[in-house]
């Protein structure tokens, strides 16, 4: 749905993008990850066809973006950062106006979606700020459109108000539209993701499928909780154990690092044979915050 | 252009704009014939003393055609302002806030949204210096006695009102073009007293949008030929500035932050 080389983007003598290359595949959830101000806005922009590059190639929607001369002949919806909407119209006439008066039933139908059928009456400047979010995201499947861009659409909103917009997320994908959207909070980008790319200083940092991701990013460490104190003669044997690589030993848990993953089955076999009752044993997971900060400290 | 035409309308209802508008010129209207028969009469008694307000009226010998004149001219001066500043955003804000964003990722068209802006404040532009001089008319005729009919006024106020589109389709260039609503009111103050200004100094005003409020107040019965060549040539800046509208509206780019 979108194809991107070398895309660049320059504001005066400020270069915003830096040979940017993205793909994102039809009916995947994709999700752009950056810093403040490391160009995701900017990017987003230019796939909504609000902005033109400097250089690169960029499709959209089998539509060559440098050649636009309208962002409406993309038709894809898009959702800035902030949403602005006429304060003086109403949640109803809003979505009337957007999609030119056709297919009321359809305007019916967004508006139940998205939780507003009881506000739709309700002036727009009224609105809480999840309330303009949701309005945001119903604007732009006014034209049905199968490729949405979605700037930050969670950010800004209380845990309730972030809970709801990735329902509404998820649901998108059932319809079997493609979604890109940045955020901030990786979190919930872990939560309905497909595929992750990053970006900083307007240079993509990666971009892979989120599992691939977590999966090459796992660390052999596992975290083991006793029910009980463990006797140092023991955790020294289970350091001995082949295919530990260390271990350490705190207050109520033991970390072991291990050579890979399949030496858990001797570690496992190892408690067992000590009779050592356990709580808690897990595969230590790196969250893609680790991976954002990771990304963001090594650049 | 239908839901266009009914965003435009809501706007002008609900933020007021048509009501201060209205409310502004009727004022002014009305406000006239009264400081031409109550309040100068007394002014001018009280300073050259003992001299009734009656005889001061009878001294200053003002007639119904001097007070819808005097009136035509404020509407050059304060009625201007007014506008500038009443619709100086009817562009610039909208822009400068991103209101556009979403309505273009909808598919809307700039020819469309400018046009419907031009349709339903052009309208409003017509009527309300048609209805203000009517109103002009019809109290200081109740005041000074009626004198002329109600045609030449319906075409003075007319001629004022294509006037004011040009005002209009000003605001809406420099909107555009600076994208800051009270610069853009400021300009356009300067564009139309400054076309004004020059084409006085020059005696040019015929080939001048100003030309147009010259012809109003002579309040003709009918329509002139010297009244062919101000129309024309206001109708042209107003194509011209909507043509330089919509360029520029092609060639901005959105949803960027202020400081870019």
């Amino acid at each position: 749905m979108i194809t991107v080389k070398g895309l660049q983007k320059k504001f005066k003598n400020f270069y915003a993008l830096k040979n940017v290359d993205m793909h994102v595949k039809k009916g995947e959830i994709y999700g752009f990850i950056g810093p403040n101000g490391s160009g995701k806005t900017s990017t987003m922009n230019i796939f909504a066809g609000l902005s033109r590059p400097a250089q690169g190639e960029c499709t959209v929607n089998g539509l060559d973006v440098t050649k636009l001369t309208h962002p409406g002949d993309l038709k894809i919806g898009y959702l800035p950062e902030d949403p602005k909407f006429y304060p003086w119209m109403t949640a109803h006439e809003t979505l009337d106006y957007l999609s030119g008066g056709r297919n009321t039933g359809h305007t019916g139908e967004i508006l139940r979606w998205t939780g507003l059928l009881d506000a739709q009456n309700r002036r727009v400047g009224g609105f809480s700020r999840g309330m303009k979010q949701r309005l945001g995201i119903g604007a732009t499947l006014i034209r049905n459109p199968e490729l949405l861009i979605l700037d930050e659409p969670s950010s800004a909103l209380d845990p309730e108000g972030r809970s709801e917009v990735l329902r509404l997320i998820k649901d998108l994908k059932g319809m079997g539209k493609t979604i890109l959207f940045s955020t901030h909070i990786l979190d919930d980008m872990e939560r309905v993701c497909d595929t992750v790319g990053m970006i900083d200083a307007g240079q993509m940092m990666f971009e892979k499928p989120l599992r691939q991701l977590q999966k090459e990013n796992t660390q052999p460490i596992f975290d083991i909780i006793p029910a009980h104190s463990v006797e140092s003669n023991i955790s020294n044997a289970l350091e001995r154990l082949t295919g530990v690589v260390s271990l350490t030993k705190s207050e109520r848990s033991l970390t072991v690092k291990v050579a890979d993953n399949t030496v858990s089955v001797s570690v496992m076999r190892f408690l067992t044979d000590h009779e050592i009752v356990i709580e808690s044993f897990s595969l230590r997971k790196t969250r893609l915050e680790d991976l954002f900060l990771h990304g963001v400290n090594t650049k | 252009m239908k839901t266009e035409i009914i965003k435009e309308l809501r706007y002008a209802i609900r933020s007021g704009r048509a009501l201060i508008l209205f409310a502004s010129f009727l004022f002014f209207a009305l406000l006239t014939p009264v400081m031409l028969k109550v309040v100068l009469p007394m002014v001018l008694s009280g300073q050259l003393g003992g001299e009734t307000t009656q005889g001061i009226s009878g001294l200053t010998d003002m007639t119904q055609l001097d007070c819808i004149r005097n009136y035509m001219d404020y509407v050059l001066q304060i009625g201007t302002i007014i506008i500038a500043f009443t619709l100086c955003g009817l562009t610039a804000s909208e822009i400068r806030d991103n209101a556009w964003v979403l309505p273009l990722c909808a598919g809307k068209r700039f020819g469309r949204m400018v046009g419907a802006k031009l349709l339903v404040f052009g309208v409003l532009m017509v009527l309300v210096p048609i209805i203000a001089l009517l109103a002009d008319y019809g109290y200081s005729g109740l005041l000074f006695g009626f004198e002329i009919g109600v045609i030449p006024i319906l075409y003075g106020g007319l001629l004022q009102g294509i006037y004011v589109l040009f005002l209009l389709s000003c605001l809406m260039t420099w909107g555009v073009l600076i994208r800051r609503p009270i610069p853009a009111g400021f300009l356009t103050l300067v564009t139309a007293f400054g076309i004004h200004f020059i084409s006085s100094l020059l005696n040019i005003q015929r080939w001048t949008p100003s030309g147009l409020l010259v012809e109003a107040q002579k309040l003709m019965p009918s329509v002139t030929p010297s009244l062919l060549i101000p129309i024309a040539v206001t109708a042209l800046i107003i194509v011209f500035m909507t043509v330089l509208t919509l360029s520029r509206l092609r060639n901005l780019e959105w949803n960027v932050r202020a400081a870019q």
